[in-house]
C-alpha cells in the first residue's frame, strides 16, 4: 500500500483527523512496529575517518537502531562487551 | 602485513547509540587501543526502522512520499494501519473497545513479525571462517 492509500484507510474509521494527525500516527506505528519485530535488517557502509573513533547511528543511516557485526574492509572484526579496561588517548 | 591480519586487529563495541572503533594492539602484556588512523571502509549489518512517511514526494532516501509504498513487507501493512486506527480511538472514551479490538490486530501483527524475523532469511545463518 502507498502512504495515501494508508492515508485514506485510517480516515475510513476517523474522518475528522487531519491528514498530519493521521501521518503523525502512522509514523509512531512503523517505527514502533521496526523496533519491537526488527523485521528490517540489513547492511550499510560508510569511510572511517583517519583519528575518528565514534560513529553515531544516525551519521551511518538515520534508520539504524541496532548493530549486530561490523566489518572492516572486508573482515568481520571483534566485538568488545564495552570500552576497554586500559585507559587510552583516543 | 596482510590486508586479513591488518583488519582482524581492529575491534568495535557501542556506547550511548554510537560504534567505537578502535585498532587493538595486544600483541604484548601492555595492550593498547587507539582510534583508527587509516581511511577504510566499514560495513554495519544491523537493523533498521523502515522508512518515515513524508508529506512530499521528494526523492530523498530513508522517506517515503505520498504515492510511494510504505517499505514494509507487505503482509505487515496491516498490522501499521491498525496501530494508527487503534491511536484514532484512543483520543474518546466512548471508543476504548474499538482501540483495544484494534490493539490485538496490532499484537498480531507484531508476533507474525517476530516469528518471520526469528525464522526468517539466509542472512541470520552466519558460517564465519577461523584462521587455526
Amino acid at each position: 500500500m502507498t502512504q495515501e492509500q494508508m492515508i485514506e484507510a485510517v480516515k475510513q474509521h476517523h474522518p475528522e483527523a487531519p491528514e498530519t494527525q493521521i501521518r503523525i500516527w502512522l509514523n509512531e506505528a512503523i517505527k514502533e512496529f521496526s523496533r519491537r519485530t526488527r523485521v528490517v535488517e540489513g547492511a550499510v557502509t560508510f569511510s572511517t575517518v583517519a583519528d575518528q573513533r565514534y560513529y553515531s547511528f544516525t551519521s551511518i543511516d538515520s534508520n539504524l537502531f541496532e548493530v549486530e557485526e561490523v566489518w572492516f574492509e572486508d573482515w568481520s572484526i571483534a566485538r568488545l562487551q564495552s570500552r576497554p579496561q586500559k585507559r587510552d588517548s583516543v | 602485513m596482510s590486508e586479513k591480519s591488518d583488519a582482524l586487529k581492529f575491534a568495535w563495541w557501542i556506547e550511548n547509540d554510537k560504534v567505537a572503533l578502535v585498532y587493538a594492539d595486544t600483541t604484548n602484556v601492555n595492550d593498547s587501543y587507539s582510534s583508527p588512523s587509516v581511511v577504510k571502509t566499514v560495513t554495519v549489518r544491523g537493523y533498521f526502522n523502515a522508512d518515515e512517511f513524508v508529506e512530499a514526494d521528494t526523492g530523498g532516501s530513508n522517506e517515503t512520499g505520498m504515492t510511494e509504498a510504505c517499505s514494509l513487507p507487505e503482509e505487515f501493512h496491516s498490522a501499521i494501519l491498525s496501530k494508527a486506527v487503534q491511536k484514532g480511538y484512543e483520543l474518546k472514551p466512548e471508543t476504548i473497545q474499538s482501540a483495544q479490538y484494534f490493539e490485538n490486530q496490532y499484537e498480531r501483527g507484531v508476533q507474525k513479525a517476530k516469528r518471520k524475523a526469528n525464522t526468517g532469511g539466509l542472512t541470520r545463518a552466519v558460517v564465519r571462517l577461523q584462521d587455526l
